[in-house]
């Protein structure tokens, strides 16, 4: 299958799974990147795009609503630009560190503009609800319902365009600036999987505040320590 | 008066397993086999008029017909289900489970006015809400995520498996098991119950911030090991920031924030270590 169509039909099914509260979990970062490396033959690369954006928001609780970013669509697209903008043969392998910048650069803009996305379709969405209410003032109940069950294939929609747009596009624009880049930048920014999540781990440490959690982090972190001391 | 029932379990309590029972779910099934689905999709037409109604509506439709008493107009029944509803994800399947309850014992004559069943939806929803809220979003996601992304960094899929597993078992015994109890116990869904949701939490909370430290630790080894005394600086500052900031402005600005300064660190640090003396 074209590359850009099966990661376009799984951006649509986890944000399905994201917005309709089927909320499998597989929508996050890491399982989404991991299924995008999966369907587009790379599941190590995906793995590590979409674990990386995952680690860095380790300490993020989702609110709904307004605060809510699209890290869903954002763990797709983080995933399948870097893989195929790596796949570009005008991209060095060398160059790696840099295209997995880009991408994760690209893959937060699209969880951002993911929220005003959902944020535009709960303003708006009251028209479903309107919708329904007439239906269940004639006495169409089974149709009102499916006029709920009629957002799932909107969610999907939504996923499945972003993704399009985002692989069908993106990733050209990402090999493209990379190829332009990569004498000069690519190399140091191959560490970018080693600092990364320490962003994560401090949000981390802000949700575990408290005496015990506080206690029990600590206990976790020197743990590893004196095995290493004493390992070694 | 409700019985304390706090020492017994949630999801499955008291009567063992028996030839009754196993009758008595196969009659389940099928009175409640066409709503056990609906109860994934809740919030997918959420909007900021009626937030979940018509997904709530979308449970209890199956109802509608047979949970009108005779004489009363069943359309009254489905707009007052339309209405605003915000139960969150995890327990609104109680909620619906109790109101269905309440509704068709309503249809058999029993004295429930439409105003108690009102009252019992949005007391219950802001309750269990925050119940769930926490449990899902504050400890067991933080957990498996950690795991998964322990895991992830050595390029293991294990844990990413354990997280589903974790949260799933989780998952689908609050949405179906929620559903089942609020359909049993009906208005007996109070205080006992709600005191014996998710007893675990506090240890499931300690392994957590465990893991957390776990996974901090390994990312200073992998740091120290790939970068040396530089990357562990780096890497110091980036996770005292991320925890100052994270509580002062949002999770997302802190990660945009610290994301942008770890790449110009990773971009200016070799042309500047080139110029030192």
């Amino acid at each position: 299958m074209n590359p850009v169509l099966s990661a376009s039909i799984l951006g649509g099914a986890l944000a399905a799974d994201n917005r309709s509260s089927l909320r499998l979990m597989i929508s996050q970062p890491v399982c989404g990147g991991l299924l995008t490396g999966l369907a587009l033959g790379s599941p190590g690369e995906g793995l590590l795009a979409g674990g990386l954006l995952q680690m860095m928001f380790l300490g993020l609780v989702p609110v709904r609503g307004p605060g809510m970013h699209d890290l869903a669509l954002g763990g797709v697209a983080v995933s399948a630009l870097y893989i195929l903008a790596m796949r570009s043969a005008a991209v060095d392998p060398a160059a790696r560190g840099l295209v997995l910048f880009l991408s994760l650069a690209a893959g937060l803009g699209v969880a951002a503009a993911g929220r005003l996305v959902y944020r535009f379709g709960e303003r708006r969405s009251h028209v479903f609800s309107d919708a329904a209410l007439r239906l269940a003032s004639k006495g169409r109940y089974g149709l009102a319902a499916a006029v709920h069950f009629s957002t799932v294939a909107a969610h999907f929609a939504v996923g499945f365009a972003v993704t399009a747009a985002v692989a069908a596009g993106g990733a050209p624009a990402v090999a493209r600036v990379a190829s332009a880049l990569q004498g000069r930048w690519a190399e140091p920014l191959s560490s970018l999987p080693m600092l990364l999540p320490f962003i994560g781990a401090g949000s981390l440490l802000a949700l575990n505040r408290g005496k015990v959690r506080g206690f029990m982090f600590l206990a976790g972190f020197f743990t590893v320590m004196l095995v290493l001391l004493f390992g070694s | 008066m409700e019985r304390d029932r706090t020492s017994e379990g949630v999801w499955s309590e008291a009567e063992g397993a028996s030839p009754a029972r196993g009758a008595r779910s196969g009659a389940f099934l099928r009175e409640h086999g066409n709503v056990l689905w609906r109860l994934f999709f809740i919030q997918s037409s959420r909007n900021e008029r009626t937030l979940d109604g018509l997904g709530f509506f979308s449970i209890v439709a199956p109802f509608v017909t047979r949970c009108a008493r005779p004489g009363e107009d069943a359309k009254a029944l489905a707009r007052r289900h339309l209405g605003y509803f915000n139960a969150g994800l995890y327990l609104s399947s109680v909620v619906a489970g109790v109101v269905v309850n309440l509704e068709r014992r309503r249809a058999r004559g029993e004295p429930i006015s439409v105003e108690r069943i009102e009252g019992v939806k949005a007391a219950l929803s802001s309750v269990l809400a925050a119940r769930a809220n926490y449990f899902f979003d504050v400890v067991l996601v933080p957990l498996g995520l950690t795991i998964a992304s322990i895991s992830a960094m050595y390029g293991s899929y294990a844990g990413l498996i354990a997280f589903l597993a974790l949260y799933n078992v989780y998952h689908f015994q609050s949405r179906i098991g929620g559903y089942c109890k609020g359909t049993e116990l009906g208005e007996g869904v109070g205080g006992a119950f709600v005191a014996r949701l998710y007893r675990e939490e506090r240890a499931i909370g300690s392994v957590a911030a465990f893991a957390a430290g776990l996974f901090t630790a390994l990312l200073f080894v992998r740091a120290r090991e790939s970068g040396g005394t530089g990357f562990l600086v780096w890497g110091a500052v980036a996770f005292a920031a991320s925890a100052l900031l994270a509580r002062k402005i949002s999770v997302v600005r802190t990660v945009a924030v610290l994301f942008a300064a770890t790449v110009i660190y990773l971009v200016a640090y070799p042309y500047a270590a080139a110029r030192l003396p």
